[in-house]
């Protein structure tokens, strides 16, 4: 089979996943069939995985180390999770939902890292960024913050309900004037990065930011970028 | 190295998650039938 046809069935596996999910949901709305509902969700799930896991495998033939890892991956993690949900006590549970919550996050954060580290990987970076650049980064640079957030506050609630830190709120001193310089930071690089990624500006170690071109730029999108 | 860690924690998540909510959703089962107890005082 080859590269082609193994792409168009990855995709209608990822119909069918995403399909089952849309059911799934739907029977979660009464208790009566939540349970059948979330089964189908995971049989979903397991469907869409599953496609990707195979899809990395067939396309990484050369360098087949991406897909035995990333399927080494999902059973570390996976057999890690599973051992976790089934010895759990019930009324740990929200322990270890906020764990979960966390890592999620983490991970988010973790692909959309490793995805920018991806796209500056180039031999020619800064000079010839793909057009798909712009956008890759106003979706990653949102995950990263968010995803990051999501990972340490989740860790923080988990460990308060796991008793190993008090339940009062945390205050360091000028928190508040710190998380608003971390917010402009993450915003400033966020729109530094896009630009850069459409070629509207170039940014050198040590030098001021530039512009890349003169007015009128080429849209983020168009191929000349 | 990074998208390793990312996918172990991905899969923690989706495994664990639905596990869970497995075991929640388990405990929400109906009893066998209460109301023909009742009936029965």
């Amino acid at each position: 089979m080859n590269a082609t046809n193994i792409g168009y069935l990855v995709q209608l596996a990822f119909i069918v996943g995403a399909a089952l999910f849309v059911i799934g949901l739907h029977l979660m709305n009464s208790p009566a069939t939540a349970r059948t509902g979330n089964r189908l969700s995971a049989a979903g799930m397991i469907i869409a995985v599953s496609a990707e896991v195979i899809f990395v495998t067939q396309r990484a033939m050369s360098a087949s180390a991406t897909g035995r890892s990333s399927s080494a991956a999902w059973r570390v993690g996976g057999g890690l999770g599973l051992r976790m949900a089934r010895t759990v006590a019930m009324t740990s549970m929200p322990q270890l939902v906020s764990l979960f919550n966390a890592v999620g996050g983490g991970a988010a954060a973790l692909l959309a890292l490793s995805d920018f580290m991806a796209s500056t990987a180039t031999a020619s970076w800064p000079a010839a960024l793909p057009a798909s650049t712009a956008g890759g980064r106003s979706s990653s640079s949102p995950t990263s913050s968010i995803g990051s957030v999501t990972f340490t506050g989740s860790l923080i609630a988990s460990a308060k309900l796991m008793g190993l830190i008090k339940g009062q709120p945390i205050l360091i001193p000028g928190g508040r004037i710190v998380s608003w310089f971390t917010v402009v930071c993450g915003l400033s690089v966020s729109i530094v990065l896009i630009l850069a990624g459409a070629g509207v500006v170039t940014y050198e170690h040590g030098r001021p930011l530039r512009a890349a071109r003169s007015w009128p730029w080429p849209a983020p999108w168009s191929s000349a970028c | 190295m990074l998208a390793f860690v990312a996918m172990a924690f991905a899969g923690a998540n989706v495994v664990g998650g639905y596990w869970v909510t497995d075991r929640m959703l388990q405990m929400f089962k109906r009893r066998p039938a209460p109301t023909t107890d009742k009936a029965a005082k």
